[in-house]
C-alpha cells in the first residue's frame, strides 16, 4: 500500500470549469516527489487539497489507507511550508518554530529542545529570539523550513518554497532540502514551476499541464524519454527541437533528407525531435539552419537558428565563429532521437537506422 | 534653499504651537481654576497663574457630591462595554474575513446600514427593551445596551481583511482551531487596530451622556459625565461655585488623560510591518 493514494479527484469551484478532473496518483513512503507544470496547471490546488485547506470536490484521498476527505488540516499529519512563507510576524522564530507542537499540546520542555535542535541544523541559532521583520528572505525560509520540520511530520508539503529567493540562495536552498529531506527519510511533495528544482531534487517528477498528469518519472526518464510534446517543450533549457516530417510514399524526411525508420509506421504523421546538445554542426549533413542569434552562456555555447522557417537550437562545443544569416549544416545522434505523433502528440516508438 | 526651508520649518512650528495652544487652553483654564478661589476666577483682569492655590477645592468637591461614585461607575461599566465590544466585534470581524458563508456581503451591509441609523431613533427601542428586562435605572442595562458597536466591527473587519490568507491556512495546518487562530494570530497582528478601538471605545463610554442620563436616575448610580452635569445645575450661584465645580471635572478628566497617555502612541502609529512577502 502506498501512503498517498489520489482517486479519481476532482475539483470544480463554485459554477466554474473543472479545474481537475478524474486525478490518479500514488505516492510510495519516502519519495520526493515534484509537481511541476505552467503556472495554472493545478499543482498547488493539487497540494492544498492533499494538506485539507482546498476542498476536494470528488473523489478519495487517501493517507495509510484512510479516507482524509473531509478531515481538517490540523488532523492530518502534514507539515506544510508556503511560497511566501506566511510567518507569524508577531512571534519570535522560536514561536514561530514551536507554534505547530503547541497547538499539539506537547510540553514546553520538549518543544525547545525539538526548536533548539531543528534551529542548528538549518543554522539559526544566533536568530531564535529576532522577529520575522528583521531576517532576510533566506532566514524567513529557513524559518518556514523550520517550523515544518519540528513537527516530525509523516508528509510536508511545499508550494513553491524557493521562488521569492534569487538564484544563488535558491541553489544553496535545494541543497538543503534534498539533505534535510534524506536525513528525516520523510515523505516530501514538492509544487514548483522551475524545472531546475524538479530535475535537481526529485525522486519522481510529476508534469501537469490543465490539471492532467502529461508524465511520471525520474529527472532521466522525463528528459530523455518525453511522453509527449507538451513534456518535451517544457523540460530542458532549451527545449527540445520539434519538427513535422514530411511523408511521401511511405517514407519520412526531414526537410530534404530522407530518414530510414526500422520500424514500420505506415503513413503515421510524425514529428521528429531532438535535444540541442544531440545536435551539432556538420557542414556536409544534408539538414541547413540559418543561424539568428548565437548565445555565449559561458560553459556551453547556443546556436539558434531557423530550420525551412522553423525554430532550432543546437549546443556548439566548438571554438568556430557564426555569422548570422550564415548557412549551416545539422548532424545529430540518431540515437536520441524522439518521435511524436502530430495529432495526438504522443510519443511514438521508434528508431533510426543509422 | 536650506535658510529657505528652515524659515518655513520655523513658521509652521509657531503656527501649530498656536493652534495647540487654542486646543488646550480650555484645559489648562480648568486645571488653574480649580485651584484658584472663586473672586479669582472672575477678577478682571483674567490671570492664568494664580495668586494661592486652594487645594482644599478638591476635598470640598468631593464633600459636595458623590464623585468617586460616579467614576467607579463611569469606569467599570465603560471598561466592560469595551472588553465586550472588542470581544464580541473580533468575533464578528474574524467570521467576515475569514468564513465563506452565504450571505456574507448582506450581512455585513445590514452591520453597516445600520451605522448611518442616527443613535437618538434607538433610545425608544432600546429604552422599551430594557424596560421588559427590569433593567432601566440600572447600571448593567447599560452595559448591555452597549454590548455591541458597528464602528468597532468596521473598524476590525478592515484590519482584518490586511492578514494576508498565507497565515491563516499555515496557522491551519500547523494544528490551530479557529478560536486559537482568532485570538493567538489574528487580533496580536492587529494590534493597532485593537488598541484603537480601545482608546477610541474608552474616551466614547466614559463621555456618554445623553442615553445614561435618560436610562439612570438614582444619583448614586449615575455616570460620571450626567452627574458633572446635575452637580453643577444643582450648585446654585455660578460665581461662588466655580471653583468646586472645576475640581470635580478635573476628576471626571484625570481618567481619560491616563488612558490616552497609555495609549497615545498606538493610536498615532498606524503601518506596521508584516513578514509576507511578494
Amino acid at each position: 500500500m502506498d501512503l498517498i493514494e489520489l482517486k479519481r479527484i476532482n475539483k470544480q469551484y463554485e459554477n466554474k470549469e473543472k479545474v481537475i478532473e478524474d486525478f490518479d496518483l500514488n505516492i510510495k513512503k519516502g519519495d520526493f516527489t515534484v509537481f511541476l507544470g505552467p503556472s495554472g496547471c493545478g499543482k498547488s490546488t493539487l497540494l492544498r487539497m492533499i494538506a485539507g485547506l482546498e476542498k476536494i470536490s470528488a473523489g478519495e484521498l487517501l493517507i495509510n489507507g484512510e479516507l482524509q476527505n473531509d478531515l481538517p488540516p490540523k488532523e492530518r499529519n502534514i507539515a506544510m511550508v508556503f511560497q511566501n512563507y506566511a510567518l507569524y510576524p508577531h512571534m519570535s522564530v522560536e514561536k514561530n518554530m514551536g507554534f505547530g507542537l503547541k497547538m499539539r499540546g506537547i510540553d514546553k520542555q520538549i518543544i525547545k529542545q525539538k526548536v533548539t535542535d531543528a534551529a542548528k541544523i538549518l543554522n539559526l541559532t544566533d536568530y531564535l529570539d529576532k522577529f520575522p521583520g528583521n531576517l532576510s528572505g533566506g532566514q524567513q525560509q529557513r524559518v518556514a523550513l523550520g517550523r515544518a520540520i519540528v513537527r516530525e511530520s509523516e508528509i510536508y508539503l511545499m508550494d513553491e518554497p524557493l521562488s521569492n529567493l534569487d538564484a544563488k540562495l535558491r541553489a544553496v536552498m535545494r541543497e538543503e532540502i534534498v539533505t534535510l529531506h534524506k536525513q528525516m527519510a520523510a515523505t516530501t511533495i514538492y509544487v514548483t514551476h522551475d524545472q531546475t528544482e524538479a530535475m535537481t531534487m526529485a525522486d519522481r517528477i510529476v508534469i501537469l499541464n490543465h490539471g492532467d498528469i502529461q508524465q511520471i518519472g525520474t529527472p532521466k526518464e522525463v528528459y530523455q524519454r518525453p511522453q509527449n510534446m507538451f513534456v518535451a517543450s517544457f523540460i530542458g533549457i532549451p527545449p527540445m527541437n520539434l519538427i513535422p516530417l514530411k511523408n511521401h510514399d511511405g517514407k519520412y524526411y526531414l526537410e530534404n533528407a530522407e530518414l530510414s525508420l526500422k520500424d514500420d509506421l505506415g503513413n503515421q504523421p510524425l514529428v521528429f525531435g531532438i535535444r540541442p546538445e544531440d545536435a551539432f554542426v556538420d557542414n556536409a549533413a544534408p539538414l541547413k539552419m540559418k543561424v539568428t542569434y548565437i548565445e555565449d552562456m559561458g560553459a556551453d555555447r547556443y546556436v539558434h537558428g531557423l530550420v525551412n522557417g522553423t525554430k532550432f537550437t543546437l549546443r556548439d562545443g566548438s571554438n568556430n565563429d557564426y555569422q548570422v544569416d550564415q548557412e549551416i549544416g545539422v548532424g545529430f545522434t540518431a540515437q536520441q532521437v524522439s518521435f511524436f505523433d502530430q495529432v495526438s502528440t504522443n510519443r511514438v516508438e521508434a528508431n533510426l537506422w543509422k | 534653499m536650506k535658510k529657505v526651508q528652515k524659515i518655513q520649518g520655523w513658521a509652521l512650528f509657531i503656527i501649530l504651537l498656536i493652534i495647540g495652544l487654542l486646543m488646550v487652553y480650555p484645559m489648562i483654564w480648568m486645571l488653574v481654576s480649580s485651584v484658584k478661589s472663586a473672586n479669582e476666577i472672575l477678577n478682571q483682569p483674567l490671570q492664568l497663574i494664580p495668586r494661592s492655590f486652594h487645594f482644599d477645592n478638591f476635598t470640598n468637591a468631593l464633600k459636595a457630591a458623590p464623585f468617586m461614585q460616579w467614576l467607579w461607575n463611569s469606569a467599570w461599566t465603560t471598561v466592560v462595554i469595551v472588553f465586550m465590544q472588542l470581544f464580541f466585534s473580533s468575533l464578528i470581524a474574524y467570521a467576515l474575513t475569514q468564513f465563506k458563508f452565504m450571505g456574507r456581503n448582506v450581512l455585513f451591509a445590514i452591520i453597516l446600514a445600520t451605522y448611518m441609523l442616527p443613535s437618538a431613533t434607538t433610545y425608544i427601542p432600546s429604552y422599551v427593551i430594557l424596560g421588559k428586562m427590569h433593567l432601566i435605572n440600572s447600571l448593567i442595562g447599560l452595559v448591555i445596551s452597549n454590548l455591541a458597536n458597528v464602528f468597532v466591527i468596521f473598524l476590525l473587519r478592515q484590519s482584518f481583511m490586511s492578514v494576508p490568507k498565507g497565515i491563516i491556512e499555515a496557522a491551519r495546518s500547523d494544528g490551530a482551531s479557529e478560536w486559537t487562530i482568532l485570538w493567538q494570530i489574528v487580533v496580536p497582528m492587529n494590534k493597532n487596530a485593537v488598541l484603537n478601538a480601545t482608546l477610541i471605545g474608552f474616551i466614547t463610554n466614559f463621555n456618554g451622556y445623553l442615553w445614561p442620563s435618560l436610562l439612570l436616575n438614582d444619583t448614586k448610580k449615575q455616570v460620571i459625565s450626567v452627574g458633572l452635569n446635575s452637580f453643577s445645575n444643582t450648585q446654585g450661584a455660578f460665581d461662588q461655585t466655580f471653583p468646586i465645580i472645576m475640581a470635580g471635572t478635573t476628576i471626571a478628566v484625570v481618567p481619560l488623560i491616563i488612558v490616552y497617555v497609555i495609549l497615545q502612541k498606538y493610536f498615532v502609529q498606524s503601518s506596521k510591518t508584516s513578514s509576507i512577502k511578494g
